[in-house]
């Protein structure tokens, strides 16, 4: 009896199985990948007493933001949001103020909060907290 | 001449797919490299935008506070009265490394400071002494507050 040998025939592999797998995880991470880099702020936990241990009531700035956009500093001196950096840079070369303490009225936003203190970090100001809770 | 077009292309028809694949395989890496995967928070939420940036998060326990007062922390619905209890509770009960000294909490950019503050007297109580705020990378044009 004759026994054909089968016939080698080479097999492609088909790229669709590949494409398949390959559009799922582009998928997955199109919908899961998020872009935006998210920072931390160090927020020290004010008290009820008032300054924090780092300062004394002698040389720190007190800082107010109202609701209006108008910002009271050390309640005498009240500036608008343009002449903000500009009066914080002087104020930081001529007085040795190195804490700064933010209070604001009720309903104002956090982000004024957070881009005031920006704006003190941007004038040099290192030690910028948050006015105590009541 | 006469070129047999159709048979070559019977036998090859993946071959057209493969700028197709390359391109796809392109978008695949740029995803995997340029992003990140993190976990949708259990609330829609406008987050703070700060220009300053103090350290990247290392606190894995988030606790997420929307415009409206509402929080969540550890996948549940918390109140603000019962935080206290909550988070000394979950740092007894849980193996994730909560620290006494600092929590990272992600609030919205609207809450207002009264709020803000209502939560800050709920954390000193539970003996927190600071917490990590998450923000976002803002234009530097964008640091004039805006109430």
């Amino acid at each position: 009896m004759r026994i054909e040998k089968p016939f080698n025939r080479r097999k492609v592999l088909g790229l669709t199985p590949l494409i398949d797998v390959v559009f799922i995880l582009l998928l997955f991470f199109m919908l899961s990948t998020k872009f935006s880099q998210q920072q931390a702020l160090i927020l020290k936990v004010p008290d009820k007493t008032g300054v924090t241990k780092s300062a004394t009531n002698t040389d720190h700035l007190s800082v107010r933001l109202h609701i209006d956009g108008l910002i009271t500093i050390n309640k005498t001196t009240t500036v608008n949001m343009d002449t903000l950096l500009p009066h914080f840079v002087l104020r930081r070369a001529l007085k040795n103020e190195f804490a700064v303490f933010i209070d604001a009225d009720e309903t104002v936003a956090l982000q004024a909060i957070i881009s005031l203190s920006d704006t003190l970090y941007t004038a040099g100001f290192q030690d910028v907290n948050l006015r105590a809770l009541r | 001449m006469k070129l047999d077009v159709a048979s070559t292309c019977k036998d090859h028809s993946d071959n057209n797919l493969i700028p197709m694949i390359n391109v796809v395989f392109l978008l695949l890496i740029f995803f995997m490299l340029a992003g990140t995967i993190r976990a949708s928070d259990p609330i829609k939420l406008k987050p703070l935008e700060s220009t300053h940036i103090q350290s990247q998060l290392t606190t894995p326990a988030i606790l997420f506070m929307s415009d409206d007062g509402s929080m969540f922390f550890a996948g549940k619905a918390i109140t603000l009265a019962r935080l206290p209890l909550v988070l000394n509770s979950f740092r007894s009960d849980s193996a994730l490394p909560i620290v006494t000294q600092g929590l990272t909490i992600k609030v919205d950019s609207l809450v207002s400071i009264r709020d803000f503050k209502s939560l800050l007297t709920r954390l000193r109580e539970a003996g927190l002494q600071q917490v990590e705020l998450v923000t976002i990378r803002a234009q530097e044009k964008n640091t004039a507050p805006s109430t």
